[in-house]
């Protein structure tokens, strides 16, 4: 009953359509992760005090710039909870791995 | 099934058809007759709600699902597996309590699998059912590793 009032998928949407942004992210232990009927949704978790958006930055772009991204895209979607920004991982372009 | 007690629940309030001894101000108990709604229907509801949410990999104890197994092998009968299994209700006029048996998906949070298993489960049975769902008691009983079983010596 806790993320109720957090529309999962719409808060993976927004941060999936930032510039910043490669991908969503569970983790390295696959464990930020929301279980909706029927999916799963990598990246977003929403507990009692707060949302925790993890993703893959994309190459060149700030931490700073990320998050940053992130907390305007989602902003009043969090029903009142604090927002946790998570970079997991940055996207290295194949040409320079 | 013993029916849940609520506490809303008024014996001496009954006003006309003398067998009705409770009354209750939910649409399923209305002026003109009661709509009663079977165990097996929540449980059903309930189940299916359940396998819903990713991270659940079964539902019922060791036995019932070793049983379960066996059913589904028989010629006769059906050949889905019980929707049911693993689910006990309690349900009374106005209310239903709900106790779960899982198996969950190795990797998975059961913290956060039971919290998206509460939260279907009361939406689902509430919304189809109407009755107003107290408990949701969630035992998880087995981890699943995968089609091999055995732990791997490192």
């Amino acid at each position: 009953m806790t993320d109720a009032d957090v529309d999962v998928d719409a808060v993976a949407r927004r941060v999936e359509a930032c510039p910043g942004v490669a991908s969503l992210s569970a983790g390295a232990a696959g464990l930020a992760v929301s279980y909706l009927p029927g999916k799963r949704v990598p990246g977003v978790r929403v507990t009692d005090e707060l949302v925790e958006v993890h993703v893959i930055a994309r190459w060149g772009v700030t931490v700073q710039a990320v998050d940053r991204e992130v907390r305007t895209a989602v902003q009043g979607m969090t029903a009142g909870r604090h927002l946790d920004v998570v970079i997991e991982d940055v996207d290295v372009p194949a040409a320079l791995a | 099934m013993t029916n849940v007690e609520t506490q809303e629940m008024r014996p001496g309030a009954t006003s006309g058809g003398g067998q009705v001894e409770r009354r209750g101000g939910g649409e399923l108990v209305s002026e003109d007759g009661r709509t009663t709604i079977a165990d097996s229907v929540v449980a059903k509801i309930a189940g299916v709600a359940t396998r819903e949410i990713p991270g659940v990999h079964d539902m019922g104890t060791g036995t019932s699902r070793m049983f379960g197994a066996l059913k589904e092998k028989l010629p006769v009968g059906s050949d889905q597996p019980s929707a049911s299994r693993g689910v006990n209700v309690e349900v009374g006029e106005r209310q239903a309590a709900i106790d779960l048996d899982v198996v969950t998906d190795y990797g998975v949070s059961i913290v956060d699998v039971s919290q998206a298993i509460r939260r279907n489960v009361v939406q689902r049975v509430e919304g189809m059912t109407g009755l107003e769902v107290t408990e949701v008691n969630i035992s998880v009983d087995d981890v699943w590793l995968g089609e091999e079983e055995e732990p791997r010596v490192q």
